[in-house]
């Protein structure tokens, strides 16, 4: 029977109750971990290297993170990566990748649905766990944050916890670098008191004009008339101090594990009769395919494994050239690679595993198809050629902006378009130039220099011309003017 | 192959079509090395033939006729839509069309560019010019045709053969074509470069033309090195024999050389009646008589004769004239101007009120006047005041008009820097090892690589592409890279001057610039006039005018009396903040040293602070002599005419000249080739030939070697930075007039500093501060008494006190800060809401007012001031300013230390306490010394202390030294750190705002300095404390 596996997803979102509501329901209790240091953890660098992210800022590249021994050199964020290495060096410099970022967050988030399933992560560099719940079974706040921090940790990960009624003042917390529990909504004004207003997420402009007036931390906000507040620096600061004493009620998006396709099917009796196997297969397919329609997707790539007896299973990977969910296309192009792979034993049973997700696109459906059949043959006979030869074995051939010969063509992935310089060249280029007589030819007047390609290692210096040989075929031939001055054949003219 | 060669040598052959590095990112090699390969290959003549432009050809020009080479003048041009072709000049007139066409497609385009079309080409007269028209690929019959109705039978086919494979064919295409239309063919070589190992250089270029690096080029870049003038014998073998004659045919119709060129002047400065000599005599007889109400003494009026007879053999009157004019425009407007230079310091140019420098005061001066000799042009540069200098300009536009008048250019060359970023970028690096390189560019130089340092750089210096680089980062390095202006050289011609040199636009708009820069100028002997800004003529003039303005009696300059003991006093004790010139830092540390006494120490204390004598190792005898430690002695009777007045040691660059004359047996024109390559070793070298002659014709007259050698020092040190004489003259009068304007209006004299920013050494907090230790009252800006500058206020019974102005308060408009002032005339502010609403301020300039703290007087602090600001509403037509009843907000006032941050941050200065004065305490609990406490410790001991880095330096002359300059509550200390040091602490030496220093003290003759041994950044101690500093380089 086929088996769809999702994590557990709880029905309803979690009711995070704020001050506002004067219920007797406990109050939710937002956990928030920090990861100060996430922009140079995604590449893995070691606090003792000078090593600093930077971003693009309007065409100038912009230092945004660095190590503590990068700062030592006083490398700072805002800094230009060029002031940076007039300052340090040694510094190595990584452009700052966030959707590496956005990845290994989730990937975190992962190991936090291990201690609760209501997971955000709206707050830059943060998760935010609602653990109100999940007290008792860790054995308390400490407990919990230790287990976490631990398999953070594991993961090369430093993070800062902090804890309150909602996720702003929790977030708040954590960022400023302040590890502390604030459970009642009554205590945040005052426990937030410190913090400066620059935590806060208002325009840069706001905070200084702030600064200006002496205004630094939240509690200098706190003693001033608001509607003089609000008139002067506008409402957003006013929101901003609600949300911060949690008289804001937040609604976050809550974390989802990616969906994963998983189906196994055993097999009555082993086989190894492919005639046998493939109506299993056109099953799974079929799951696979409402699974697809369900997620409103496609997929590029999918895993077959065939279990044996007391053997290793035997894998199949099927990519695809462009994502699909046409049950005939994806099972034509499984029954060649079935085909083609030799199996070592009977097989017992079948697993099919799909985990790449692609959005669905229309223009993929058979409804154009019927109009454009010569497109679609063509893409798909190549698809099935490279099913067949393997990747490699097919590829195309294109020309390159070169001077050299040798280097005026290249293979590429996927057609492309043709240029070509003025010279004139033979139809087959010899793999390589092979010396020859040139008293044996006879040399056509006229000589073409090609001089080039020092910058890359490559360098030639040449004199080509056309020459004819005893019985009659054209060749092209050069003369090294570097060297021994040796003569070469290096293509023959059709 | 034989007969190919013998062929070769009675083949005669000249180069049509040849682009230089002028071409900018075309062209391969200097002028100079195209016109020496083609000089060395035998060819009959070389047209240079840069891509619409002549700035190259002056440099070709001298070049070809050390080699006595033809030089043909020309140029390339692309039109829009139409021909590529090549013009060249066949006489003056030819040469006056194609400067003309060059000057038109330039102007009609953005700087940089041209434009030019066949409706422009047709416009132009060209009736001189040869024309080779340059086909396409695929030649347009069209394009012959239109263009042979422009030229007739001044007009060929240019064929260019670069072994492509497919010459005959294209040969044979041209022939037919040539026939057709009936236009001979001629062969023109489309060189790019002078030798075909320029190759790679070539690439590079294309590819940073094109911003795209070699890999990527592709088709874009040429396919060989053909492009590079080949040896006879090869070309005998490519092009038919008909089409090499026809070179030099065409060559034999360009008779036209710069040597032609001739200088006229300005005719209308002088008055129906008179000749240019009548008048200038006239002129300079009214001066005598202005000068010398008595009549001039003897020597004067000999002199005057003398120089009145020398301008008139050498026809330089206009020139005179010229300066004369500009200088009487200058008067008559009130701005002060004064001029220097060898000529300048002529009793002509004194008696025209050039110059102030009176020739009856000094005597051995003005040796080197105009040499007749010689023939080299009168120098005579004229400084006026920085902030009016523009006045000047646009008179010399509107008197001359555009087409007569225009800057000199500054050919702004490839350094290591910018060179190793381009070609890095060619080469493929990524933009972060760009940057990496760009930082290492000067461990990149030549062959030895430093491996080390490139290693800690994060490369591999065994790395081929590395090499590569380093390679040709020393070709492209002194490359040309664009034109930019002259900083004040101005050149008037008597009629158009584009008949003369080409003219472009500058970056500024409604400026022009011509393609020649003042080398060019010179070695044509083109006159110019160095139309310069000086800073401290404003302050002079401001000083006058504020200490005028309280005192019953106008002061003017020739009011204030001469050899003041009390300025002398003065400068001995280095209390020259502000003073023209010595106020320095290197300059301070002489003053005490050589205690100058009277206007000539001056003249000198000027020129001994510079490169020149501190290579030559001429201070520190000259000072021993001076204090009487060492005997005044001569190497020789000649020498001694010439050393006299500098008690036997060589100071100025006059002085080392003669004595290469007097010593050496120079001639007065090799003296003067030997000026001239001082001037331009750093950049080219070439002075190694005159060092055995000079030092071997030393020893033949019985000169030591040791003498011989340093004077030889002596004049590599003067290169650039030479300061001769006749400069310093004319500076150590302004020098003595703002001592003696500091010495006794120091108020006034501070005020007009800080009216006159920027400028000088030092920031306005220095000079606030050194204000305030003579005494001066100086207080804030402020809303109630502040006026846009500083102004000086009080009793006029009593000395003034300083009121600084509005314009110390970052950030305030200009017009903000006068509608300021114009509200208060008419009533003072209620509260700062009434401030607002009546000077119609904007929301940034009340921020940048309550930042600076003017706003104090009507809102009691700080924090108050901002919350009062913001309350700022836009008035609404219909209500006005809308009213809010609100109550008192909570808010803390500044503390002291955020008020003084806040200063800083906003007026670069503070009135309140010192910052370290708050972390005295602190300091003192690590053992900082105080920068008095530093000075009651004597020499050789090790000391502590901490301070502001108010000031770094970075002299070219000091080799990796850097000069501190460390300011508390109590004064300054002038650290030293050397180039270790700087290496391993280098973020620190570079970056710190607050610094500790641990060091051991030196001291001579009363001047302090700390040697640094170990530093610290204390910056985190002042918290946000932004202090402003001045780094030189």
């Amino acid at each position: 029977m086929a088996l769809h596996a999702f994590p557990a997803i709880p029905p309803t979102p979690p009711t995070a109750q704020t001050s506002g509501t004067a219920h007797s329901a406990p109050t939710a209790l937002w956990l928030c971990c920090y990861l100060p240091h996430l922009p140079l953890e995604v590449f893995g660098l070691e606090d003792h290297h000078p090593a600093a992210a930077w971003v693009d800022s309007g065409g100038r590249s912009l230092i945004s993170a660095v190590t503590p021994a990068a700062r030592f050199f006083g490398v700072r964020p805002g800094l230009p990566t060029n002031a940076a290495l007039a300052s340090c060096a040694d510094l190595r410099l990584y452009r700052r990748d966030e959707r590496m970022e956005r990845e290994t967050l989730e990937r975190l988030a992962e190991i936090g649905l291990g201690f609760t399933p209501w997971i955000s992560l709206d707050y830059p560099a943060a998760l935010l766990l609602e653990i109100r719940g999940s007290l008792t079974l860790f054995g308390g706040l400490e407990s919990l944050i230790q287990r976490l921090r631990a398999e953070l940790e594991a993961l090369g990960h430093r993070a800062v916890f902090a804890a309150a009624p909602a996720p702003f003042p929790a977030w708040l917390m954590a960022s400023s670098d302040l590890e502390r529990t604030l459970e009642e909504p009554t205590a945040l004004r005052s426990g937030l008191g410190d913090l400066a207003i620059a935590r806060l997420p208002l325009e840069r402009d706001t905070v200084s004009r702030l600064a200006k007036a002496g205004l630094h931390t939240l509690r200098d906000l706190w003693r001033l008339p608001r509607d003089g507040l609000a008139r002067r620096y506008g409402l957003a600061v006013l929101r901003q101090l609600d949300r911060a004493a949690g008289r804001e009620k937040e609604i976050l998006q809550l974390f989802k594990s990616p969906p994963v396709f998983e189906a196994h099917r055993e097999l009555a009796a082993e086989t190894g009769n492919l005639a046998h196997l493939r109506p299993m297969c056109a099953v799974l397919l079929e799951d696979l395919v409402a699974f697809l329609r369900r997620h409103d997707a496609a997929t590029d790539r999918l895993e077959l494994d065939l279990s044996h007896f007391r053997r290793p299973a035997t894998r199949l990977e099927l990519k695809l050239r462009y994502a699909s969910r046409d049950p005939e296309r994806i099972s034509m192009l499984l029954n060649e690679r079935l085909e083609r792979t030799p199996l070592p034993a009977a097989v017992t049973a079948l697993s099919l595993r799909c985990d790449s997700l692609q959005p669905y696109r229309a223009h993929e459906t058979d409804l154009f198809a019927a109009d454009t059949p010569g497109a679609l043959d063509w893409e798909t006979l190549l698809e099935q050629l490279q099913q067949r030869l393997g990747r490699d074995a097919l590829r195309f051939l294109a020309t390159a902006a070169d001077h050299r010969p040798e280097c005026a063509w290249e293979w590429n992935e996927s057609p492309s378009g043709f240029a070509l310089g003025k010279g004139r060249r033979p139809l087959w280029l010899l793999p390589k130039p092979r010396p020859c007589d040139p008293t044996r030819y006879r040399l056509l007047p006229e000589r073409e220099r090609i001089e080039s390609g020092w910058w890359d290692g490559a360098p030639i210096r040449r004199d080509y011309c056309v020459a004819v040989s005893p019985d009659g075929v054209r060749a092209w031939i050069y003369q090294e003017l570097d060297g021994d001055g040796g003569w070469y054949l290096h293509g023959l003219f059709a | 192959m034989n007969r190919n060669i013998a062929f070769g040598h009675a083949l005669r052959f000249a180069e049509l079509h040849c682009l230089s590095n002028y071409s900018f990112l075309r062209g391969a090699s200097h002028p100079e090395e195209l016109v020496e390969t083609a000089a060395c290959l035998g060819y009959a003549a070389l047209a240079l033939t840069d891509e619409c432009s002549l700035a190259g050809v002056v440099k070709a020009h001298l070049e070809a006729r050390r080699h006595g080479l033809k030089l043909i003048i020309g140029s390339e041009f692309r039109l829009e839509n139409g021909p590529k072709l090549v013009l060249l000049a066949t006489d003056r007139e030819g040469y006056a069309q194609l400067s003309g066409l060059i000057t038109a497609a330039r102007m009609d385009a953005p700087k940089g560019r041209y434009r030019l079309d066949r409706g422009s080409l047709e416009r132009h007269p060209l009736d001189h010019c040869l024309a080779l028209w340059l086909p396409d690929e695929t030649p347009e019959p069209e394009q012959g045709l239109w263009l042979k109705e422009r030229f007739y039978d001044r007009l060929w086919i240019g064929v260019g053969l670069f072994l492509s494979g497919a010459e005959r064919k294209r040969l044979n295409r041209l022939f037919k074509l040539g026939r057709e239309l009936g236009l001979p063919l001629v062969a023109c070589n489309d060189v790019h470069m002078h030798a075909p190992d320029r190759r790679p250089l070539q690439d590079t270029l294309t590819a940073i033309r094109l911003n795209r690096p070699l890999s990527e080029l592709g088709y874009a870049m040429f396919p060989n090195g053909e492009r590079h003038l080949r040896p006879l014998s090869r070309l005998a073998r490519l092009y038919p024999p008909e089409l090499l004659a026809e070179t030099v045919r065409i060559a034999e119709r360009c008779r036209f050389s710069l040597d032609e060129l001739r200088y006229e002047y300005p005719a209308e400065l002088v008055p129906e009646g008179h000749t240019s000599t009548s008048w200038l005599r006239h002129l300079t007889e009214e001066g005598v008589r202005h000068r010398w109400p008595d009549g001039a003494p003897d020597k004067v009026r000999q002199q005057i004769e003398h120089e009145l007879a020398l301008i008139a053999d050498l026809a330089y009157e206009p020139y005179f004239l010229t300066i004369h004019d500009i200088v009487r425009f200058a008067r008559e407007r009130g701005i002060l101007c004064q001029g220097r230079g060898s000529a300048a310091n002529s009793a002509v140019c004194y008696c025209l009120g050039i110059t102030e420098v009176d020739p009856g005061r000094l005597d051995l001066l003005f040796e080197r006047f105009i040499s007749r000799e010689r023939n080299e042009p009168p120098d005579i540069d004229v400084d006026f005041e920085h902030e009016r200098r523009e006045e000047v300009i646009q008179y010399i536009y509107r008197k001359y008009g555009r087409q007569r008048a225009a800057l000199a250019a500054s050919v702004i060359t490839y350094r290591s820097r910018s060179a190793v970023r381009d070609v890095a970028k060619a080469l493929g690096f990524s933009r972060e090892q760009v940057d990496h390189l760009a930082g290492a560019a000067h461990f990149l130089s030549g062959d030895d690589l430093d491996a080390e340092r490139l290693q800690a750089a994060g490369f591999d210096p065994k790395n081929p592409k590395l090499r590569l680089l380093a390679g040709l980062v020393d070709l492209l390095r002194g490359f040309p890279r664009h034109l930019s202006q002259h900083t004040g050289g101005f050149v008037i011609a008597a009629d158009a001057l584009p008949r003369l040199v080409p003219v472009e636009n500058a970056a500024m708009p409604e400026r022009t610039v011509i393609q020649w820069d003042k080398d060019d100028l010179e070695a044509l002997g083109l006159l110019k006039v160095d139309i310069l800004a000086l800073g401290m003529l404003t302050v002079i003039r401001k000083t006058l005018a504020y200490v005028s303005d309280r005192g019953g009696e106008a002061l003017t300059l020739d009011r204030i009396p001469a050899e003041d003991p009390a300025v002398y006093a003065m400068l001995q004790r280095a209390d020259s903040i502000g003073v023209f010139q010595v106020e320095s830092r290197a300059q301070m540390a002489m003053l005490p040293r050589l205690k100058p006494k009277n206007y000539y120490d001056l003249v000198i204390q000027l020129a001994i602070v510079r490169p020149g004598p501190i290579q030559g190792d001429m201070v520190h005898p000259y000072l021993a002599r001076r204090s009487g430690r060492e005997p005044v002695t001569y190497p020789g009777p000649e020498v001694r005419k010439v050393l006299e007045r500098t008690l036997g040691v060589p100071i100025f660059q006059e002085q080392v000249m003669q004595i290469a004359m007097v010593a050496a047996g120079f001639t007065a024109g090799e003296a003067d080739q030997l000026r001239r390559a001082m001037a331009a070793w750093h950049r080219r070298g070439g002075l190694e030939k005159f060092e055995r002659r000079l030092i071997e014709g030393m020893r033949e007259r019985g000169y030591s070697a040791e003498f011989a050698e340093q004077i030889y020092r002596q004049i590599k040190g003067f290169g650039e930075y030479g300061f001769p004489e006749s400069h310093s003259a004319s500076f150590a009068l302004l020098v003595y007039v703002s001592a003696w304007l500091k010495c006794h209006h120091p108020a006034a004299f501070t005020c007009a500093l800080l009216n006159s920013q920027p400028m000088g050494f030092y920031a306005p907090a220095q000079l606030v501060q050194d204000a305030r230790r003579h005494g001066v009252d100086v207080r804030p800006a402020d809303v109630r008494y502040s006026d846009y500058d500083c102004t000086l206020e009080g009793p006029l019974s009593e000395s003034p006190a300083l009121r600084l102005g509005l314009r110390l308060v970052k950030g305030l408009s200009r017009q903000g800060a006068e509608s300021v002032v114009a509200a208060r005339l008419e009533q003072p502010f209620a509260d700062v809401a009434d401030l607002i609403a009546r000077a119609k301020l904007d929301r940034r300039d009340t921020q940048a007012l309550a930042a600076a703290d003017a706003l104090h007087g009507l809102a009691r602090h700080r924090h108050r001031a901002f919350w009062d600001v913001s309350a700022q509403q836009r008035p609404t037509p219909l209500f006005g300013q809308p009213v809010f009843e609100e109550g008192e907000p909570l808010l803390r006032p500044p503390r002291e230390g955020e008020n003084i941050v806040a200063d800083y941050a906003s007026t670069g200065l503070t009135l309140r306490r010192h910052p370290l004065s708050l972390l005295r305490s602190r300091l003192a609990a690590r053992r900082l010394l105080s920068a008095e406490e530093l000075r009651a410790l004597g020499h050789g001991r090790f000391a502590r202390t901490a301070g502001l880095v108010i000031c770094r330096q970075h002299p070219m002359t000091a080799s990796g030294v850097v000069f501190l300059t460390l300011e508390d509550e109590t004064g300054q200390t002038n650290v030293i750190v050397w180039p270790g040091l700087v290496q391993r602490q280098r973020h620190i030496v570079l970056q710190a705002g607050l610094l500790a220093v641990h060091g051991e003290i030196q001291e001579e003759d009363g001047v302090l300095h700390l040697v640094a041994r170990r530093l610290e950044d204390l910056s985190r101690w002042l918290g946000d404390l932004s202090v402003p500093c001045r780094d030189f380089h």
